[in-house]
């Protein structure tokens, strides 16, 4: 059986700002992110490593 | 608290000064990115709540716990050490030798600066295990990614402790923007809005490449 990735579980929390508005800076911050920043989002930290497995 | 919810809570005991906020901030993200839930003290503004009974509340819902017993120095104001973590710390332990089946099941991280250097001033905790962070916000993202790792199902995959480190960094570029656009500061957000804001995050990223 090939393994899922896990799921981000989520709590209600009496925050400053309601959970939806947090939800859209979160939608509309990702969405304005540079190629630098979008790569480490998947986790990846060497640009040369990403550039040397597209070769291949 | 339902079975689930209690399997996959981490409470987390730490100080909560400003010079520990990085790692703190840290280990609530590493937490979170291995599926879990982060819980401490911080989560409940409820005056009309005894402090150690809201702890205790906390530590009974959670089935892990990271207990980081670094802070030794004595407070500048009082020059006296805080006791704080230890305490939580016997609590957890105490839940989970005292408790019934369910606490007994608890499982606990204890971290340091240095590996042994607990044996100077807490030396009944031998046997358990210890791991230092060296205050560095990656090497504390890796070994709670691994300690989780270790107790989480095979059939689950969880990020690695590099590319946890590296969507974190990721998360603390964007935090700035994400503050903006909420019409706060980075240093004004609570524990709630904190954790809030890293939970949408995590769910709105990209997942990781691999694992």
């Amino acid at each position: 059986m090939t393994p899922k990735l896990r799921t981000i579980l989520t709590r209600r929390r009496a925050t400053s700002v309601p959970r939806r508005e947090i939800r859209a800076a979160v939608k509309a911050v990702i969405a304005e992110r540079d190629e630098e920043t979008d790569l480490l989002m998947r986790g990846i930290t060497s640009r040369k490593k990403v550039a040397g497995a597209d070769r291949k | 608290m339902s079975e689930p919810d209690y399997d996959r809570s981490v409470f987390v005991n730490c100080p909560f000064d400003d010079a520990y906020r990085h790692l703190f901030e840290a280990v609530v993200f590493a937490v979170h990115d291995c599926g879990y839930m982060a819980r401490c003290a911080l989560e409940v503004d409820d005056a009309s709540e005894v402090r150690i009974d809201k702890i205790a509340k906390i530590i009974s819902d959670c089935r892990f716990g990271i207990h980081d017993i670094s802070r030794t120095d004595a407070d500048s104001a009082t020059s006296l050490p805080r006791f704080n973590m230890p305490l939580e710390l016997g609590l957890f332990l105490g839940a989970k030798r005292f408790g019934r089946a369910q606490q007994k099941l608890k499982i606990c991280l204890i971290l340091d600066v240095e590996r042994y250097r607990y044996q100077k001033f807490i030396s009944d905790i031998a046997g358990q295990d210890i791991a230092a962070h060296s205050g560095d916000n990656g090497t504390v993202i890796r070994i709670v990614r691994d300690w989780l790792s270790s107790a989480t199902t095979k059939s689950v995959k969880i990020p690695g402790g590099r590319a946890m480190s590296a969507r974190y960094n990721a998360f603390r570029r964007q935090l700035p923007a994400l503050c903006k656009k909420v019409h706060m500061r980075i240093d004004e957000l609570t524990f709630n809005d904190y954790v809030t804001q890293v939970e949408e995050w995590l769910k709105g990223a990209p997942s990781p490449a691999s694992t």
